[in-house]
């Protein structure tokens, strides 16, 4: 990784940790999950961005039609929107409702599912889709 | 004396957590997007997140319907700028591939 980007991750971090360490720990852990969801949403829209670029520069090497290249899309959108899309939704509701109720199992469930995320994009982008 | 180890854990799993987030992000920065992209627009990209990050750390006194806002605010865009993307890509491909030609 670049120093400067590295740099800057190191200088965020420290700072995360620290907020981390104030007196509300339930509201905490949300903030720090909420920017932990945050974190992986960005960077999975760049993700998506720079993928699809990849589609349509590998259909100009084989000579594919607009059809065609927009099928290879859709397929790819459909995945994304059910693998990834619904996931982050389904996390962020997740903390929401961890934020309106004050029970336990609410923030472990939406604690758990941020946890998840960062692994169920990874694992996605990681398959290379399609 | 459980509370505090349950406490005490629980930071690290927080921080665990916010690792991995930065993690992936990093892993963008550093793979797939430093092969294509000049180091000006990653730059870009981390610092779209660094905004994004700081508007979570200015909520150290965030009620819990501020983050309930913010919640929101992160779905909406995400939905937003997911269908950016689409749109953009495909302008490129009609651009790229005129309709019924090979």
């Amino acid at each position: 990784m670049h120093p400067v980007i590295r740099s800057r991750f190191l200088l965020i971090l420290c700072v995360l940790l620290a907020v981390g360490c104030t007196k509300n720990a339930r509201l905490d852990t949300i903030r720090a999950s909420m920017i932990a969801a945050d974190a992986a949403t960005e960077g999975f829209k760049a993700w998506d961005r720079q993928h699809q670029e990849a589609i349509v520069a590998a259909a100009e090497k084989g000579h594919l039609t607009n059809a065609e290249v927009k099928a290879q899309l859709a397929d790819y959108r459909e995945k994304r929107d059910t693998q990834v899309i619904a996931k982050i939704i389904a996390t962020l509701q997740l903390l929401d409702a961890a934020v309106i109720a004050n029970d336990d199992l609410s923030l472990k469930t939406a604690f758990d599912a941020v946890k998840a995320l960062s692994e169920i994009v990874k694992s996605f982008q990681k398959q290379g889709a399609p | 004396m459980g509370k505090l180890l349950d406490k005490v854990k629980g930071y690290f799993d927080i921080g665990a957590t916010v690792v991995s987030g930065l993690e992936l992000v990093g892993d963008l920065a550093g793979g797939k997007l430093a092969q294509d992209k000049p180091a000006g627009e990653i730059l870009h990209i981390i610092h779209a997140l660094v905004e994004t990050i700081r508007s979570g750390l200015s909520s150290g006194s965030m009620t819990a319907a501020e983050i309930s806002a913010h919640i929101a605010e992160v779905r909406a865009k995400l939905k937003a700028d997911i269908a950016q993307n689409d749109a953009d890509i495909d302008a490129e491909v009609d651009e790229k591939f005129p309709k019924g030609e090979p």
